[in-house]
């Protein structure tokens, strides 16, 4: 039976969210007063969905979207807004709260919302998730830094979704991809050398301003191909610029070479992917992730 | 300047203490330069000596901010006229960021601590 937490310091709208909640026998309903006291209880019971207010001591529903976020990434959360705050609504949803419900809409919309959000995520999900084989996906990005974090964040998210490894791998592999997408961005398609970067970070950067807004630099896109399969992912990052020799990279073990900041990049690459491979002009890299062995009890 | 997206900077006594706000990579080459340029200039025109870098709000970073840090730490070594080198330390490193330095090898160069203090205290001019 799935557990809503609801959040608000006012007793009353509690009560009442809570009560329209219990209308369906098929949920457990559970309550804190603040959003500190909503992680309290998390900590002891973690929730299937939290459902808070906006305007409250102590720890308001914005910081609870975004605590809750970053500690159970997998637990929804719904707004519950006063009139006017239409706004932060707005920017509670871009830190990843999954919906929200205007108050004077209660009780229309807030058991379908809820329901919605329950069968999109959490167990529902994840046992439909389970039945998945494979899963593709291509991108064409443009030279956008936004663009490349966002779709970091997809692709650990697809990773996850897959369960080819744990909160802690989506991270490493996230790292590495980054590396790639940024090495594509700024060296392939930019063409700005990473030995520029230790000798002017002024003329390094004022390059990178300079090409981002001329052709042909900026009309090159990066290229991502990923592909979710059930024991491996397998990611291609593909850029428009001439290429580059990863064998002429610095050795990183030079006492020269560890005072300057290039390289660090495919080194990141290479300890966080299973497998690293650039064809043979070097505008292409290839990166494997294995499914992560199960862990023993105790490690 | 407006409010700054990536450092924020703080000085603990004649010690500058700089904590990485998120992640660089989602930023444009216009939005961390300034940010670089304004840490060097502060440095600079106190002739800062004692530089700790406070990762506690980054779970994991790349290349990038590796690099941002790079270059703080440049601008500590000695130069011509300067009669010390400056000294620089990390604080607050989380797992994951301890073993990205050790990868890039940067732990070699800066010395990591657990808290912000012991790190201060590191770094302290005589």
């Amino acid at each position: 039976m799935p557990t809503i937490l609801v959040v608000d310091d006012s007793a009353v709208d509690r009560r009442l969210a809570g009560g329209l909640l219990a209308r369906d026998a098929d949920l457990a309903i559970r309550y804190a007063a603040n959003g500190l006291e909503a992680l309290d209880r998390m900590e002891e019971e973690r929730p299937d969905l939290v459902l808070t207010d906006l305007v409250m001591p102590e720890m308001d529903g914005l910081e609870l979207v975004g605590a809750v976020h970053h500690r159970y990434p997998g637990v929804p959360v719904i707004l519950m807004t006063s009139q006017g705050s239409e706004e932060i609504a707005a920017r509670a949803l871009e830190q990843g709260a999954a919906s929200y419900v205007p108050k004077r809409m209660l009780s229309r919309t807030l058991r379908a919302t809820v329901q919605r959000v329950l069968a999109i995520s959490g167990k529902k999900r994840a046992r439909l998730l389970e039945c998945m084989v494979s899963n593709q996906a291509a991108f064409l990005l443009a030279n956008d830094g936004a663009l490349i974090a966002s779709l970091v964040a997809y692709l650990q998210d697809s990773l996850a979704q897959m369960g080819l490894c744990d909160e802690s791998e989506c991270m490493r592999t996230g790292v590495a991809l980054e590396e790639a997408l940024v090495n594509a961005m700024l060296h392939g398609n930019l063409e700005v050398s990473s030995g520029l970067r230790g000798e002017s970070d002024e003329q390094y950067y004022a390059l990178i301003a300079r090409r981002s807004a001329e052709s042909p630099y900026r009309d090159r896109r990066i290229r991502v191909d990923a592909r979710f399969e059930r024991h491996q992912a397998v990611f291609v990052v593909r850029d428009e610029g001439p290429g580059f020799n990863p064998l002429a990279l610095p050795d990183p073990h030079d006492p020269v070479a560890l005072e300057r900041p290039a390289g660090r990049g495919i080194l990141l690459m290479r300890a966080f992917m299973d497998e690293v491979h650039y064809n043979q002009i070097g505008n292409e890299v290839t990166l494997v992730k294995r499914r992560q062995a199960a862990k023993r009890p105790g490690e | 300047m407006s409010a700054p997206k990536v450092f924020r900077a703080e000085r603990d006594g004649p010690t500058l203490v700089v904590t990485p706000l998120g992640s660089v990579s989602s930023l444009d080459a216009g939005t961390l330069q300034p940010e670089i340029d304004a840490l060097l200039r502060e440095i600079a025109a106190d002739d800062l000596r004692s530089v700790v870098f406070d990762l506690a709000e980054v779970n994991y970073f790349g290349s990038l901010m590796l690099s941002a840090i790079h270059s703080v730490w440049k601008r500590l070594r000695p130069a011509q006229g300067k009669m010390a080198q400056g000294k620089m330390a990390l604080c607050n490193v989380s797992d994951l960021g301890r073993d990205i330095l050790r990868i890039a090898r940067f732990d070699l160069l800066w010395p990591v601590y657990p808290s912000r203090q012991e790190a201060v205290d590191a770094v302290r001019p005589p």
